[in-house]
């Protein structure tokens, strides 16, 4: 009785995601996704190498659509510094991957994007170590061949925002700047 | 004793300056080796870290006593004193002390050679303080 419900269940959302047009986006794997940030030593840049979306798109008849949900998962022990195994580790550390080995973005209200893409600006909810935070993203949307979406932009922030003590070496001499920009270019296709 | 601690004294807060010119220096000399100190063997934000800062006056008791015991048997002027002076320290205690770090730690050689140079001028800067003023 309960399979026959659960059967029931996900026919139900299968035809009412059909009915309303929404269509399921997933994150290709050309996506390029950058932690930048400085020291007064010198620059430093770290390469995400694992992160996961899933968007939800209504496609209007006239090419427009409309992004009603969307979340973004960073796997934090798949940062990788320009710095090498060093650098790693103190990220690790700052970011309290023990704890929180996942970095969310979960968007908190649809953005309508015109045919031939526009700049939206995005509000959501950005999470890191454990901490909270609303964020306001401007961000590039585009919809490309095959109904493909790309999306980019950067968003600044500011570590202490989020708890987090921004590394440092020498006993204090060597610091990170405690403002870093994560930068994306990503490609979503349907999923 | 009042020579030997106030020529102690007097070299801490030299040291301590020469300690913390010697970390921005290693930055703008060694900027690679200065990465090197984001390894977790260096706790760094641990509240250990004030004990650096007092190891200057540590080491210059240290060797005010130690320049009080042997002064009389460095010859030379005021200068080859001083240098003397800190080759016998960086010779008898920094070199074997590095060599057991290097053996027990993973640090890289050139991080380890950098410290045996700052425990080298560190002696020869205190024997020099020690012989101005406890000559």
């Amino acid at each position: 009785m309960k399979s026959l419900k659960s059967i029931l269940a996900i026919a139900l959302i299968l035809t009412a995601s059909h009915l309303f047009g929404q269509t399921n986006y997933v994150l290709n794997k050309d996506y390029k996704l950058t932690i930048n940030g400085g020291s007064n030593l010198h620059d430093w840049t770290e390469n995400v190498e694992k992160a996961a979306v899933n968007a939800s798109v209504t496609w209007n008849s006239n090419g427009t659509f409309t992004l009603n949900g969307l979340t973004v998962v960073v796997y934090v022990q798949s940062i990788k510094s320009s710095e090498g195994g060093v650098m790693n580790g103190k990220t690790y550390k700052a970011l309290k991957s023990d704890s929180y080995p996942t970095i969310t973005f979960t968007l908190t209200a649809p953005l309508q994007v015109s045919q031939g893409g526009t700049t939206v600006v995005a509000t959501g909810n950005l999470n890191i170590a454990g901490v909270t935070r609303g964020v306001t993203i401007h961000a590039k949307v585009n919809s490309t061949a095959n109904n493909n979406i790309t999306i980019e932009g950067a968003v600044p922030l500011r570590m202490s925002e989020f708890g987090i003590d921004p590394p440092n070496a020498l006993f204090g001499a060597l610091k990170v700047s405690n403002n870093v920009t994560i930068q994306f270019k990503t490609n979503l296709i349907k999923s | 004793m009042k020579k030997i601690i106030f020529s102690g004294l007097i070299a801490g807060v030299v040291l301590l300056i020469l300690s913390i010119l010697g970390l921005y220096l290693n930055m703008l000399i060694f900027p690679d080796l200065a990465m090197q100190y984001f390894q977790p063997t260096f706790n760094e934000q641990s509240s250990r870290v004030m004990l650096y800062f007092i190891h200057p006056f540590i080491i210059a008791m240290a060797l005010s006593w130690f320049w009080n015991r042997i002064k009389q048997i460095l010859k030379g002027s005021f200068l080859t004193r001083g240098i003397e002076f800190g080759i016998i320290y960086a010779l008898i205690a920094t070199f074997p002390a590095m060599w057991l770090v290097f053996s027990s730690i993973t640090v890289s050689l050139q991080m380890v050679a950098t410290w045996f140079v700052l425990g080298l001028i560190q002696a020869i800067i205190a024997g020099l303080v020690c012989e101005k003023i406890n000559p």
